[in-house]
């Protein structure tokens, strides 16, 4: 065995429980980040890759009889052709039916209403041939009588796999009156074929069905061959794009040049929503991981510090027996390689057991390969920095300790033992009690020889943790504010109402009864429902475009970060991811593109786009004139409007006149107060309880740090407490002595800690809204840092209860003769 | 050159001055112009009050600082211009030190606390632990050998501190204070072996304050002021003075 190995066993002869403390620790630090940076990745994928395994069309085209009156007949053959296509097949539809519970009267979608719909493949390959939808639950439909059930977002009475369904498909020979029936009461007679049992042997997500509402039953071949017949349907033409969502816009021109009016419906909406969903989750995972990874490199690096510079106090003696400094340096090595590479294999092993808990949120529901994952890049750098780190710190840290002069008892001095304590200096001249004066000093002063203890590093290691706890809080309470000041998510109006699928009828209808209100003062009409491509200089972004025009008063437009709404029809405003992933800001050009239209833009503002339940919004989005979007669409019409109150309006009359007009066209309306957050808004405010989280873990952290000090301090100060107990001290003064080395070390850390900690907090937020793209309003947690700083004091008292106790029974007799 | 003409000590216009402390101007001057020859087989012993700058020329002799002026050569070989490793090395050929407070590796047991130097100058770790062994039995603390070194009683720690500076068979042996921390048996012991040492040819070189524990050495240099005052035979026999050493070591 080499010197190295003795040195190895020596050390872990001696201070084996600390190893493996500060092994396992590393290892769990390291597994609470990695698993955080890995659920972010895998949240933010889950989307893509759904939709690959899934195999979800980009665009369906639906051909109805003309008597349904849903648009024109679908050119599905001569569609094929169109360049953008990569593979199509046909199924088959139908839009209207019956669709009950068990009992044959419980509506199965709906609370009030039996309606929904029912497809199936009719392909010669089934429901294969249109893609792979991911069942929760059972399988795939095979025979007549099975079926599969759609999951959807309305609460209404389900189904599930082994219950049985009633369908009544409608009868073709009395469409009219299946057509005129509207779910109440008693179907008109003969207009619906006779009822059919079916058991559900599956539950599946539709294509499409992520976005919202989509309840529909999917059937077998067998099914339409066995009761299709009688009935009227449509045909479904599924289709794959070569170019993914990017090509559907140029596939449905191309549709609309073989044959306007062509009924359609492209998976853009779902993606927006879906990403919405899961990017959110994925910045606030990372994030988490982040600043567990940094909390815990400072604080274990600390630890592990201390650990080095404890053991390093022979080193002198190493090297007055022939150790090169090199080979000195070098065994500190030892407890750092043990801690690295056994902290990294704890975290890997942890975060790949943990990674069934993974994605987070929504995405955890679209995850096509539930269970165990292993992360290989995350786990390779994850682990890769925790053993390097650790290594690399006890190297630096031997290194410099090798070269640690030696006291007159032979053994390493620290950095700061030969300078006292100016603040025990300071209490020694104001009178301070004796214990005060010892215990600051046991506190500030690392001490010589054996006794040593490396105050420096412990103080720095409590002062993380107190900053890490205070800036937690100040990202709880800057995430409290966020969530009650609608003006930072974009709402910077009193009233908002809007409807993307119905066409002129809001232009026609709405926007007249809100402009000519006079309970608003400003009204500005708009379109939010066209998207567009925009491309800069670091890359391209498909985002639905905001385009406003006032009608009455000043314009009204959603919050600006920077810069100003466009004013015209050359100008565009873009949302601060969209301006950050293209590489651009205020004064830049972009190249905005829709169809076969591009013209370059100029960016002249940063908004904030409310999350209002279409495309995405917040930080992704563009906004610009109603003629700048005319440019590209020239057909688009007014489907939104935004307004102020008039002073002095009675706001809820106002509401009462507008909604008269609003509610019969199924018009969603904004109030400008906190329930106009939306879904986004809402998942980042749940992001409060993850500092909260932190919060907790530093308090934990830092009292663990606190006690692994005083313990270490008492156990190795036994020398100095007893010649205390030599000059006079009684033993209830010995343990206000340690009370007094934990109150300073705690009112250091304080010290250093809570100014610090507000400004990570203010930082922290600064950086999640701003990736967010909201407006960055940071506050202080005054309250969390009024009760944090006595709460510490108190807490380090307390917790110094035990080393104190145990110097209280310190026999000076027994400690100098063994010393 | 002839090994057994070369002095094992060379020590010429030595000179240490250590920067100024933070609260005080004047830069301390340790060593001011030393001279000092030590044949092989040579038992001396370096006297003087405290602060004289015994304890210095020591650490500047095993390498362990750097003089700020004049020449160190042990066994011939001149420490000049040696990196900190070299010196490492030159310590493993022929530097054994005995230090006051003993300064034993506490997380080693005795034997391996002897067999560390074996092993640190590259010998095969069984050898090392056969020479630990031996060296202890030579010491009387051979059955101490798998205890850790705090059970031991001060003298049998300055025994075992004696062992592991002669694990490397030293061309020096350089003691500081070696009876500084123990009573008067302890010290009786120590020194009872430094002279079986020189029995046996072991060149010496011992640091004290003490004139009784001076006796015990063939030759006694003093120094005041960071220079040697003179050099002269003990004034007492080394003969049975162990007999009248107080328990502070003095007679």
């Amino acid at each position: 065995m080499s010197a190295f190995g003795m040195r190895a066993r020596a050390d872990m002869r001696t201070r084996r429980t600390s190893l493996i403390v500060l092994t396992v620790l590393t290892g769990l630090a390291g597994a609470a980040a990695m698993t955080s940076v890995a659920a972010a990745r895998r949240t933010d994928s889950a989307y893509d890759r759904y939709r690959a395994a899934t195999r979800e069309p980009d665009v369906v085209l639906i051909g109805c009889p003309p008597a349904l009156g849903f648009g024109a007949a679908a050119p599905f053959e001569q569609a094929a052709k169109l360049p953008q296509v990569a593979s199509w097949a046909r199924a088959w539809v139908t839009p209207v039916g019956l669709f009950f519970a068990a009992d044959g009267k419980t509506p199965l979608f709906y609370r009030d209403s039996p309606e929904g719909s029912m497809e199936a493949p009719t392909a010669p390959g089934g429901l294969q041939e249109l893609g792979s939808p991911l069942f929760l639950n059972g399988r795939a439909p095979e025979r007549a009588n099975e079926v599969a059930i759609g999951w959807g977002t309305t609460d209404g009475p389900r189904a599930h796999v082994g219950d049985t369904v009633v369908v009544r498909l409608v009868n073709v020979r009395h469409l009219d009156r299946a057509i005129r029936y509207t779910g109440g009461g008693e179907p008109p007679e003969g207009a619906f074929l006779p009822p059919v049992r079916l058991s559900v042997v599956g539950e599946y997500i539709p294509f499409g069905g992520l976005s919202g509402d989509d309840n529909g039953l999917v059937a077998s071949a067998a099914f339409v061959q066995t009761y299709g017949r009688g009935t009227v349907s449509c045909t479904e033409g599924v289709f794959h794009l070569r170019g993914g969502l990017h090509d559907v816009d140029p596939f449905l021109r191309g549709v609309s040049s073989i044959r306007p009016g062509v009924n359609s419906f492209n998976l853009s909406d779902e993606a927006a929503a879906a990403s919405g969903k899961t990017h959110l989750v994925a910045i606030v995972a990372r994030l988490f991981g982040v600043l567990v990874a940094l909390a815990g490199a400072l604080v274990l690096g600390q630890a592990l510090v201390r650990r080095i510079v404890l053991g390093a106090n022979e080193d002198p003696i190493l090297r007055a027996l022939g150790m090169t400094r090199r080979q000195v340096a070098n065994a500190a090595l030892i407890p750092g390689a043990i801690v690295g590479i056994g902290g990294a294999l704890i975290a890997v092993i942890a975060t790949i057991a943990v990674s069934p808990l993974t994605p987070l949120g929504f995405a955890r529901f679209i995850e096509p390969t539930p269970g165990i994952h292993a992360d290989g890049e995350i786990l390779v750098i994850g682990g890769g920095l925790i053993a390097a780190g650790a290594v690399l710190v006890s190297w630096i840290t031997g290194w410099r300790m090798a070269g640690a002069r030696a006291g007159v008892l032979g053994t390493a001095e620290l950095a700061g033992a030969e300078r006292p304590s100016r603040i025990a200096a300071a209490f020694a001249r104001v009178g301070m009690p004796p214990t005060a004066v010892a215990g600051s000093r046991l506190a500030l002063e690392p001490g010589h020889g054996r006794t040593a203890v490396p105050v420096r590093s412990a103080v720095v290691g409590l002062a993380i943790a107190v900053a890490a706890m205070v800036g937690a809080f100040g990202f709880a309470a800057s995430a409290v504010h966020f969530g009650s000041t609608p003006r930072l998510w974009g709402v910077d109006f009193a009233f908002a109402a809007g409807h993307p699928y119905i066409g002129s009828r809001f232009e026609d209808k709405a926007v007249p009864a809100v402009e000519g209100d006079p309970g608003f003062d400003a009204v500005t009409a708009g379109n939010f429902q066209n998207a567009l491509d925009v491309a800069g200089p670091c890359g391209s972004a498909h985002v639905f475009a905001w385009a406003l025009e006032p009608l009455r008063g000043p314009l009204v437009h959603t919050s600006m970060r920077d810069g100003r709404w466009p004013d015209r029809s050359d100008e565009v405003a873009l949302g601060q991811e969209t301006a950050r992933a293209l590489g651009v800001g205020i004064g830049n050009q972009v190249q905005v593109q829709a169809g076969q239209t591009t013209i370059p833009m100029t960016v002249v503002g940063i908004p904030v786009f409310p999350d209002i339940g279409f495309g995405t919004g917040l930080g992704q989005g563009a906004g610009m004139t109603m003629d700048g979007l005319h440019v590209f669409y020239p057909d688009a019409t007014q489907n939104l409007v935004l307004a102020t109150f008039a002073r002095g309006a009675d706001v809820s009359a106002t509401y009462e006149r507008v909604n008269r007009v609003l509610d019969p066209l199924g018009a969603n309306t904004v109030e400008g107060d906190v329930g106009s957050q939306g879904f986004r808004v809402r998942d980042a405010l749940r992001s409060e309880r993850l500092p909260l989280l932190l919060a907790a873990l530093f308090a934990v952290v830092a009292l663990g740090t606190l006690v692994h000090l005083l313990i270490s301090s008492v156990r190795r100060r036994r020398r100095d407490l007893a010649i205390l107990r030599t000059l006079g001290f009684k033993r209830g003064q010995v343990m206000w002595t340690v009370a007094w080395q934990s109150a300073t070390l705690a009112a250091v850390a304080l010290a250093i800690g809570v100014p610090t900690g507000i400004l990570l907090g203010r930082l922290a937020w600064g950086l999640f809204a701003d990736r967010l793209g909201v407006i960055v309003e940071p506050v202080i947690a005054w309250g969390a840092v009024a009760l944090v700083i006595p709460a510490t004091i108190g807490l380090a008292v307390v917790v110094g209860l035990g080393p104190a106790i145990a110097a209280r029974r310190t026999r000076p007799a027994a400690v100098l003769r063994a010393e | 050159m002839d090994p057994a003409t070369v002095d094992a000590l060379e020590v010429e216009g030595l000179r240490k001055t250590f920067d100024a402390p933070d609260d005080e101007q004047i830069p301390v001057r340790a060593l001011r112009g030393l001279d000092l020859a030590v044949s092989a087989g040579e038992f001396i012993a370096v006297m003087g009050p405290s602060g004289c700058g015994k304890s210095t020329l020591l650490n500047l002799i095993a390498g362990l600082d750097r003089p700020t002026a004049g020449q160190i050569r042990v066994a011939g070989e001149s420490l000049e211009g040696l990196s900190e490793d070299d010196l490492a090395v030159m310590r493993r050929r022929h530097i054994g030190i005995v230090f006051q407070f003993f300064n034993l590796l506490e997380g080693m047991t005795v034997l391996e606390n002897v067999a560390l130097p074996a092993v640190v100058a590259g010998r095969p770790r069984k050898q090392a632990e056969t020479r630990a062994r031996d060296l202890l039995d030579l010491l009387g603390i051979a059955d101490k050998s798998a205890k850790s070194p705090g059970v031991l009683s001060g003298g049998q720690r300055q025994r075992l501190s004696i062992a592991r500076a002669l694990a490397n068979v030293p061309t020096l042996l350089l003691a500081d204070e070696p009876t500084g921390s123990l009573d008067s048996a302890g010290g009786g012991e120590v020194l009872e072996l430094f002279r079986r040492l020189h029995a046996d040819g072991q060149t010496i070189v011992m640091v004290t304050h003490n004139e009784v524990v001076a006796a015990t050495a063939t030759r006694v240099v003093r120094m005041k002021d960071g220079r040697l005052d003179d050099d002269a035979e003990p004034a007492v026999a080394p003969r049975g003075v162990f007999g009248v050493l107080g328990d502070d070591g003095s007679s």
